[in-house]
């Protein structure tokens, strides 16, 4: 089964992330931090990461940075979760690796299709 | 032996005192449980129906137990709900207040914005901008234009917003004219919040009222809207100062190098040193090596801001607009000075020393425009002269020239 790991501080998009993916079959684990973001990763690395941009403590795009200088998740996939105020932090996050983002408030049914999207592209390469 | 009176008095103060601790300490352990309590049934209540809430996202059959829990199940049901349609679009927000609807809690909204208490009314409109059905955006159109209450109007205002509604978008720009408007920034904020769907109404209104003109240029610009190009060139020609900074403004936004001779125009000596700046500004926004020549002349204009946003539009178009820069940086006038912090931000920015207009080849400072003279004589600019439209491009300046932002903040008096 797809594993994909979701990165946010707020329980309400983590449920609505969550059930929307399981739904979709993938298995889901969820992170509310960046440090825990990194301990979830470094545990096991999973097929694809959504990532809050803005959360307490280290950024997701520096959580992004982190991964992108490791050889082991250099490669993993990543979607940016970026609330429409802070779509500035979308070219930052392309410049640092990002496969794609979703802007907050967000719509299920993209965003499925986004994870699909980026997930097929990253297979078919 | 007898106590005397007064240790009589404080033995009774210390036993008064001892029981209104205790009191007190049971108080709090009473209202710590009772939280508690209730926190816990709170909990409980949303732990049973969020399975519910979350089927109904998805588009499936809305459960008829979601339709008809009352009391504590009922209010954490719309509880969730809400939550959830603030951070959902499309469909799933549709279905969400779909079911809110369903539950009577639009009903409950629009009778809650005839409530006597202010905040009462705020919360109703914030959630009914959430729902955003018609009747939802009627009212909130009553409430933007008529409530007594200001912070009722703002909240009202970023409601209509949140709808989405082409509609919306003529009621915030309509309600600049009412008396007692909302503050600008906070109508620009929800017309940014409805995006495209705003586009007609504001270049319809690029052609109404001084306060919707500039309103709609303000936000055709940070929207990005290419083919309002036109409408805007027609407002940087006449009318009011606020309505020509604005189009300028968004224009340079717009980055189109066919805005530069009516932006060009807007430089003149004889027009308002905030339009000058801020035709300044867009000039380097647009950074077309044609704008060299107009802003290098503005490098020693009496007016700070227009001066430093020419030197800073001249760094920002690089090439010819350095040269530029390097050769009024080895001068002694009052472009020197711009000249100089313009070429040492560009050389920051660029990580590297700043150019020497000594070094510079000959042939290039051969074809550099030569100084311009001064423009014509001008009242010095005094802080209440330029407008807070004024935008520096970058950098602080000096005393006795405080930016907008600093006047805004009442500093710099």
């Amino acid at each position: 089964m797809t594993s994909v790991l979701v990165v946010d501080d707020d329980p309400d998009v983590c449920d609505l992330v969550t059930y929307k993916l399981e739904q979709s079959g993938f298995d889901v684990r969820r992170a509310s931090d960046g440090d825990a973001a990194l301990r979830e990763v470094a545990r096991k690395v999973p097929d694809l990461v959504l990532l809050d941009v803005m959360m307490p403590g280290v950024s997701g795009l520096e959580v992004l940075e982190r991964w992108r200088s490791d050889e082991t998740t250099a490669g993993m996939p990543v979607i940016m979760l970026t609330a429409k105020a802070q779509e500035n932090d979308v070219e930052r996050g392309f410049e640092l690796g990002a496969d794609d983002y979703v802007i907050k408030p967000f719509s299920p049914r993209e965003l499925v299709r986004r994870v699909t999207a980026v997930l097929s592209r990253r297979q078919s390469v | 032996m007898a106590a005397s009176p007064t240790t009589g008095f404080l033995l009774d103060v210390s036993v008064a005192g001892a029981a209104l601790a205790g009191s007190l300490l049971l108080g709090t352990v009473a209202a710590r449980v009772l939280r508690a309590l209730l926190g816990g049934r709170r909990a409980r209540a949303e732990q049973a129906m969020r399975p519910m809430v979350l089927a109904v996202v998805s588009g499936g059959d809305v459960p008829a137990a979601l339709i008809s829990a009352r009391g504590g199940h009922g209010r954490a049901a719309e509880r969730i709900a809400f939550a959830y349609l603030a951070r959902l679009r499309g469909e799933a927000a549709v279905f969400l207040a779909d079911l809110l609807a369903r539950r009577g809690a639009m009903a409950r909204l629009i009778r809650a914005t005839h409530s006597p208490r202010a905040h009462r009314r705020a919360r109703a409109a914030e959630r009914l901008g959430l729902i955003a059905s018609p009747e939802a955006e009627r009212r909130l159109a009553e409430l933007v234009t008529g409530d007594h209450n200001a912070q009722v109007r703002i909240v009202a205002t970023r409601a209509l917003g949140k709808t989405g509604s082409a509609a919306a978008a003529r009621t915030l720009l309509h309600s600049l004219s009412r008396p007692a408007p909302v503050p600008e920034g906070v109508v620009a904020s929800a017309l940014l919040e409805l995006g495209p769907e705003a586009v007609p109404w504001l270049r319809a209104e690029l052609a109404g009222g001084r306060r919707q003109r500039a309103m709609a240029a303000n936000v055709l610009g940070l929207l990005d809207e290419l083919p309002a190009w036109e409408g805007l060139v027609e407002n940087t020609g006449s009318g009011s100062v606020e309505v020509r900074t604005s189009a300028v403004r968004a224009l340079g936004r717009l980055g189109l190098p066919q805005a530069i001779g009516p932006i060009t125009a807007c430089l003149h000596a004889g027009e308002d040193p905030a339009l000058r700046a801020a035709a300044a500004y867009a000039l380097g926004r647009i950074g077309d090596p044609r704008s060299v020549p107009p802003l290098a002349a503005c490098l020693e204009d009496p007016h700070y801001w227009v001066a430093h946003n020419a030197a800073m539009a001249l760094a920002e178009i690089g090439g010819p607009g350095a040269i530029a820069l390097s050769l009024a940086a080895a001068g002694l006038g009052g472009g020197a000075a711009h000249a100089r912090e313009a070429l040492a931000r560009r050389a920051l920015a660029r990580d590297e020393r700043p150019e020497d207009p000594a070094r510079a080849p000959a042939q290039v400072r051969a074809s550099a425009p030569a100084r311009a003279p001064a423009p014509a004589p001008a009242p010095a600019a005094t802080p209440a002269q330029v407008p807070a439209t004024v935008q520096p491009l970058a950098g602080r300046p000096p005393a006795g020239h405080p930016s907008p932002a600093d006047r805004a903040n009442g500093q710099g008096r």
